[in-house]
């Protein structure tokens, strides 16, 4: 997981990789979303510190569910539409904003010829990313997948330049990235953190969606969960039961890990 | 996972060729385009000016219409989509009854949200939305299904994406019924200013029904549309059961990335190729029992030529008998919608034994050295059809539609 400041944002975009020795083709990532530098940062962070280096990424997919991507760009679009009209629109904007942006990016960059897309960008991503998740590994047919989350905390909210209420104490929002390599086998992983097990005796009738998930409410809680032990044995997401979350203990029904 | 065959047995669709299957089908098979000039807001400096617009889009039955007009435009759209989808399938009285996912293409909605509302005077974009709810999470509880439910975007390829997950939901077990395709009212000021000053979108300013025109010559980039089509798919098995009426079978998908560019297409077919293959493989179906291309092509010089490519690697000697068209030149290009409408093209191919023309096509390429359908739909029969959808990010789909 990465964390950065706009600052720290500034720097990534320079150079995502963890160390400075792998020269990058930078300009790249001149027009990207923040989110998608960070996105990108953390799949590289992923790499190097889980012992992934040597993995061949040609034939995995990739799907990243950022949240309210674009939204910064767009204010400032906005306001730059409104002075120069039509033709001070960046053709960069829909290419690099839009719900696409960071899977296409990661694939680019890592030469992954799989599947790539976006999942819808709101805090609520993160249920329907593992879901998705387990269901393109569940057949077998994606050697692995890269799942990558985004989002800022708090919520980045931009100023409005017509208002005088000054929102300087406001706090700083720093992005944050959660990037998951997922096998569909367990013997090809050197580490196990987390087990997604599709469920078969789910049925309709239980409480509305998307009840039951809150221990998983932003990326910050899962990464934490990760890094420090899950807190339960399983964490369904959904109170439909399509998906649930399991430690390392196998369950009876494996899915993608 | 066993691999049930999937059947695909409701439509519904607003596009700007018509809100219901029988005029949509009666205008792509008249070769009509949808093509105007944009009134919605001012284009007067916008380098291109036109667009496939969806006008009128009217209330569900069984709803209220006071309460569908305060929705977003989008919300409207996507309901009427699954409301028409699931009356057609004659699953709507009993869709609580069984476990409905809901898999929808959307690539942009918080961003033309915004733009939207700032437009009006707004301030959205400047306000916390910690308590946003998406267009998918809200249909959902509109439409009161009790299954999974996902936005997804592949850029253009959106469409597909979906129809791939909805189909292993389907295989998993994971739902009963699932209803998926895509939704996008993309045509704002922005976007048409941002394709525009991309150099991707058609000049022809002055005769915009002449505008889009795939594989043609005098092509000079693609025409904005909008819109949206979603589909009911259940298994054979269930469908049988209830006599359910059906479009045609999903018989496969394959999806690939180029992983070169985020928006020219790869100068290597190779990807393409292989989401094309992976989908035949898929279906189990060989190249030369394929009797009809809805192609990606949107009237770029650049694409339109790498699709080409793509095909004749695919088909080599069936190609010169196979007919390729692009509905594009009729629909303008729908963006995130695009590959499920295009499947819909495919599924009245499939019906009518009609096969929808390129129209504006009378200077083919030679470049694009293919079996076109020139200007009038041709009558044939057709049990397979193939649609390519290609999209920003590098994404490759293809999907299989046979006669069940």
């Amino acid at each position: 997981m990465l964390r950065a400041s706009p600052d720290q944002i500034a720097a990534l975009r320079r150079n995502p990789l963890p160390t400075p020795c792998q020269p990058l083709s930078l300009p790249l990532l001149k027009h990207a979303d923040d989110q998608t530098v960070i996105g990108l940062a953390a799949v590289y962070q992923a790499i190097h510190h889980h012992g992934l280096a040597e993995t061949d990424f040609s034939e995995w997919g990739v799907v990243a569910a950022p949240s309210y991507l674009g939204r910064a760009a767009l204010a400032a679009t906005l306001q730059r539409m409104a002075v120069e009209g039509a033709w001070g629109i960046s053709p960069h904007f829909i290419p690099h904003h839009s719900l696409h942006a960071i899977s296409g990016t990661i694939s680019q960059f890592l030469k992954i010829h799989g599947p790539n897309f976006g999942i819808e960008s709101t805090p609520r991503g993160l249920a329907e990313g593992l879901t998705v998740a387990a269901t393109l590994l569940a057949t077998g047919e994606l050697p692995g997948l890269w799942l990558v989350f985004t989002e800022y905390e708090p919520e980045l909210v931009p100023a409005d330049p017509s208002s005088s209420t000054a929102n300087g104490f406001a706090p700083v929002p720093t992005c944050i990235a959660l990037a998951l390599a997922l096998v569909p086998d367990a013997s090809l992983s050197p580490e196990i953190m987390l087990r997604i097990c599709p469920q078969a005796n789910s049925r309709s009738g239980a409480a509305p969606a998307w009840a039951a998930w809150m221990p998983l409410e932003n990326v910050r809680t899962l990464a934490g969960a990760l890094a420090h032990g899950l807190p339960s044995r399983h964490w369904r997401l959904g109170s439909h039961g399509w998906v649930e979350l399991t430690d390392m203990d196998p369950g009876p029904e494996s899915g993608c890990e | 996972m066993s691999k049930a065959e999937i059947w695909i047995t409701g439509v519904g669709a607003a596009t700007p060729l018509g809100h219901s299957l029988s005029a949509i089908a009666d205008n792509l098979l008249a070769g009509r385009s949808g093509v105007r000039r944009v009134s919605r807001f001012s284009v007067a400096d916008h380098p291109s000016q036109i667009a496939a617009l969806v006008e009128h889009l009217p209330c569900p039955p069984d709803w209220d219409a006071s309460e569908f007009s305060r929705w977003s435009d989008l919300e409207q759209l996507t309901l009427w989509c699954c409301s028409a989808a699931l009356h057609d399938s004659g699953l709507w009285r009993t869709r609580s009854e069984m476990r409905v996912g809901l898999v929808l293409g959307s690539a942009a909605e918080l961003l033309c949200l915004w733009e939207t509302d700032f437009i009006r005077g707004g301030k959205q974009i400047y306000q916390a939305r910690a308590d946003f709810e998406p267009v998918v999470a809200r249909t959902r509880q509109w439409l009161g299904i009790s299954g999974p439910a996902v936005a997804v975007s592949a850029a253009c390829a959106s469409g597909n994406i979906a129809l791939a997950l909805a189909r292993r939901w389907l295989e998993m077990g994971w739902v009963d019924v699932c209803l998926a395709g895509a939704c996008d009212l993309a045509v704002t000021p922005i976007s048409l200013a941002g394709f525009g000053n991309l150099r991707a979108l058609s000049r022809r300013n002055e005769d915009p029904q002449a505008a889009s025109r795939p594989f043609d010559l005098d092509r000079d980039g693609f025409v904005m549309g909008e819109g949206g089509t979603m589909f009911v798919l259940e298994k054979a098995a269930s469908a049988r059961k209830r006599s359910a009426q059906v479009y045609a079978r999903l018989a496969g998908c394959g999806a690939s990335s180029d992983a070169h560019n985020m928006v020219i297409p790869s100068p290597d077919p190779q990807p393409a190729i292989a989401a094309m293959r992976q989908a035949l493989a898929d279906a189990a179906i060989e190249p030369a029992e394929v009797d009809y291309v809805n192609a990606h092509a949107t009237s770029t010089s650049v694409g339109d030529i790498a699709e080409a490519q793509v095909l004749e690697a695919v088909f080599a000697d069936h190609l010169p008998r196979l007919p390729v068209s692009s509905t594009k030149s009729m629909t303008g290009h729908l963006l995130t919608a695009a590959a499920a409408v295009e499947a819909l093209a495919c599924l009245i191919a499939i019906k009518h034994r009609a096969i929808p023309p390129t129209i504006n096509l009378h200077n083919p390429d030679p470049k694009c050295p293919l079996c076109h359908v020139p200007n009038q739909a041709q009558e044939r029969p057709v049990r397979v059809a193939v649609s390519n959808s290609f999209g920003f990010g590098g994404s490759n789909t293809c999907v299989v539609l046979a006669a069940a």
